[in-house]
């Protein structure tokens, strides 16, 4: 069980996190407008915006009334927090899939146990 | 409307039914009046039956045929059919222009060139100094409507029809007809009389039915694309 | 897809930057050929947003296009245009929407100049200068520059030249809503592509403010412009979303030989060869393939159509 292929929308909203945690785009800042970033990506302008929501629903950016989106503060408590909520969202995930797989907790645990020695070595 | 009018018209258009054809129609009366004296009015005018039915497959050549041709773009403005009605209407006002236009510069050229009128044979009838200057422009004013209603009368059947050769036969068929009423009707009527006034009743009653009859006709086919057919 | 109108109603909150309105709304529509009825309860086009209308030949694309854009009028229903107080169709609302049909829009005698100028007789917000541009840019009729071009006539130019020049006609236009019926069909690949850039620089430029709606066939080139999207079988709607909410809503599974057979119920539309299968399932229904070997991925648009299409048609495929 697979779920390979990671969306247009994640994969934007992944450059533009980068982009802000590493200082690029500055607090205040207004990401590009929606349907702009959409022209400049040849991509539909629904997918630029479920990015944008991905980013605000993680606490990146706010959404100003028809003025766009601007980036939010970040403080290095926020950074950390965003980073968990990501482990936790990727374990839910397997959880899920482990589920589905008809997987034992044990069984989880060793897989997770596994790939971990294999990132040591 | 001049200008819902002009937009049909394309430049090779405007050239040759606006410069062109009316400049050689007037050389043809020039030259035949010179042979054959007074008759040769008629010519012109009756080729200019012939080059309007032609030439009006460049402006709404096959609008009424039966696989019409919707011209939706019309239909996208709330002014499409008034701008089409309009050009329609002009079209037919611009027929009459010319073949007036035609006829006068014809008759005052013949005027000037009678000296082959002197020797025409039997059968030319000696049309414009053969009555008096009352009836001659009414015989002048019967041809031009003769004329007009003709062109309308073909242009209306051809735009039913799509292909040259159907046009080339109504063309062809609608200009005889001109020649022969234009000929025969103040023959018959024996003009030089009054009798010319009648003719140019009847040829105007027609020239207007017909007319009606021809833009009706086309913007019925134009608005039937708003619903089924 | 029973509850496709829930969908919406839960959406419109979370892609409304300003909340979600819409550009045209329908009621009741209502139109009858032989053997053929259009049906459409309600149909409301988001504004701001490119959406895409797909079927079957024959679904009633043309046909419901030809109704909004108002060179239909023999029909029941009503349509509300950009948020009017009145119903239907006039010369203003008119002024405000462009709109290219695969059947005869030009006469074909007309030449490109006098496409220009017919333009500016029938619209008061056409843009000679950009329509120029747009004829240069675009290559109509290439190969006869400068003089040569604008005598071109209509009946001259090919299926692709003249959908360009349709483009040209109505890009050139101050518009907010562009119905376009199959403008991607007559277009090369390369022109395609060029297409799309138009759509989004339109939508850019309208700023929210403009909208597209557009029939085609060719969904995987067109996907980059697609927002929203709308299924016809049979002269009704069976199926529309945002695509992204699409996306989510149906899912494309993979699996072996051996699972086909089990698969073949949940799944809506399913290819299978001897390797295996590959198919198309609503997400809710995910949970039923457990057990089996199968792989997850989220679909395509153009893989969704197809299966909605499948699971609605009249055809034997």
């Amino acid at each position: 069980m697979q779920n390979s292929g990671v969306p247009i929308y994640q994969q934007i909203a992944e450059q533009l996190k980068t982009d802000i945690l590493a200082g690029k785009l500055k607090e205040g800042e207004y990401l590009p407008s929606i349907r702009g970033l959409a022209k400049d990506l040849k991509i539909s302008v629904i997918t630029t915006m479920k990015a944008y929501e991905l980013l605000e629903a993680e606490g990146l950016v706010t959404a100003a009334q028809g003025k766009g989106f601007y980036v939010n503060a970040q403080d290095s408590e926020m950074l950390k927090e965003q980073h968990l909520r990501r482990v936790e969202e990727a374990l839910q995930e397997a959880i899920k899939a482990a589920q589905i797989a008809g997987m034992t907790e044990q069984e989880l645990r060793g897989t997770l146990e596994a790939l971990l020695r294999m990132e040591d070595a | 409307m001049l200008r819902s009018y002009t937009v049909f018209t394309s430049i090779p258009y405007r050239i040759a039914v606006w410069g062109l054809i009316p400049a050689g129609l007037v050389a043809v009366a020039a030259w035949s009046g010179s042979k054959i004296g007074d008759l040769a009015l008629v010519l012109p005018l009756m080729i200019l039956v012939l080059t309007e039915v032609f030439s009006d497959s460049w402006l709404f050549g096959g609008i009424q045929t039966k696989d019409s041709e919707k011209i939706d773009y019309l239909k996208c403005s709330g002014r499409g059919m008034a701008v089409m009605s309009n050009a329609l209407t002009a079209d037919m006002i611009r027929k009459l222009f010319t073949a007036l236009a035609v006829a006068s510069v014809s008759y005052f050229l013949i005027g000037r060139v009678k000296g082959g009128a002197a020797a025409m044979p039997a059968l030319a009838i000696n049309f414009i100094s053969a009555g008096e200057t009352a009836q001659e422009i009414g015989l002048l004013g019967y041809l031009v409507l003769l004329s007009y209603s003709f062109s309308v009368l073909g242009t209306f059947l051809s735009r039913y029809g799509s292909t040259v050769y159907i046009n080339m036969m109504l063309g062809y068929g609608t200009m005889m007809l001109a020649g022969l009423a234009g000929i025969y009707c103040p023959m018959l009527l024996g003009y030089p009389s009054n009798s010319v006034f009648l003719l140019d009743l009847l040829a105007a009653a027609a020239g207007g039915g017909i007319s009606i009859v021809a833009v009706r006709a086309a913007m019925k086919k134009v608005k039937g694309g708003y619903y089924d057919e | 897809m029973k509850d496709k109108r829930n969908d919406r109603g839960n959406h419109t909150g979370n892609y409304g930057v300003t909340g979600q309105e819409n550009i045209l709304q329908a009621q009741n529509l209502q139109k009858r050929y032989k053997g053929f009825a259009l049906s459409i309860p309600r149909l409301e086009l988001p504004k701001g947003f490119a959406t895409a209308l797909v079927g079957e030949n024959g679904a009633g694309k043309t046909t419901l296009l030809n109704l909004l854009a108002g060179i239909r009028l023999d029909y029941k229903g009503e349509i509300n245009y950009f948020g009017r107080q009145e119903k239907g169709i006039d010369g203003s609302v008119q002024e405000r929407i462009g709109y290219t049909g695969p059947g005869s829009y030009f006469l074909p005698q007309w030449t490109i100049r006098q496409v220009e100028e017919i333009s500016g007789i029938l619209f008061d917000n056409f843009h000679r200068d950009r329509f120029r541009t747009f004829c240069g840019e675009l290559g109509i009729s290439s190969g006869l520059a400068g003089f040569g071009y604008a005598y071109r006539e209509v009946k001259k130019l090919s299926d692709g030249n003249r959908m360009k020049l349709m483009l040209a006609a109505v890009l050139s236009r101050d518009t907010e809503l562009l119905i376009l019926d199959e403008p991607a069909s007559p277009l090369d690949p390369l022109m395609r592509d060029k297409l799309c850039d138009m759509i989004r620089g339109y939508l850019e430029q309208g700023d929210g403010e403009r909208s597209v709606f557009f029939s085609t066939h060719n969904i995987t080139d067109m996907e980059g412009v697609t927002d929203y999207c709308l299924i016809m079988e049979h002269g009704s709607i069976v199926e529309e979303g945002f695509v992204e909410d699409l996306k989510e809503k149906y899912i494309a599974v993979k699996g072996e030989a051996a699972d086909a057979e089990r698969a073949r119920d949940i799944l809506l539309s399913m290819s299978r060869s001897a390797y295996g299968f590959e198919g198309i399932c609503l997400a809710e229904d995910m949970e039923k393939l457990a057990g089996m070997d199968v792989a997850f991925e989220t679909p395509g648009l153009s893989q969704i159509c197809v299966a909605v299409m499948k699971a609605n048609t009249k055809l034997k495929i």
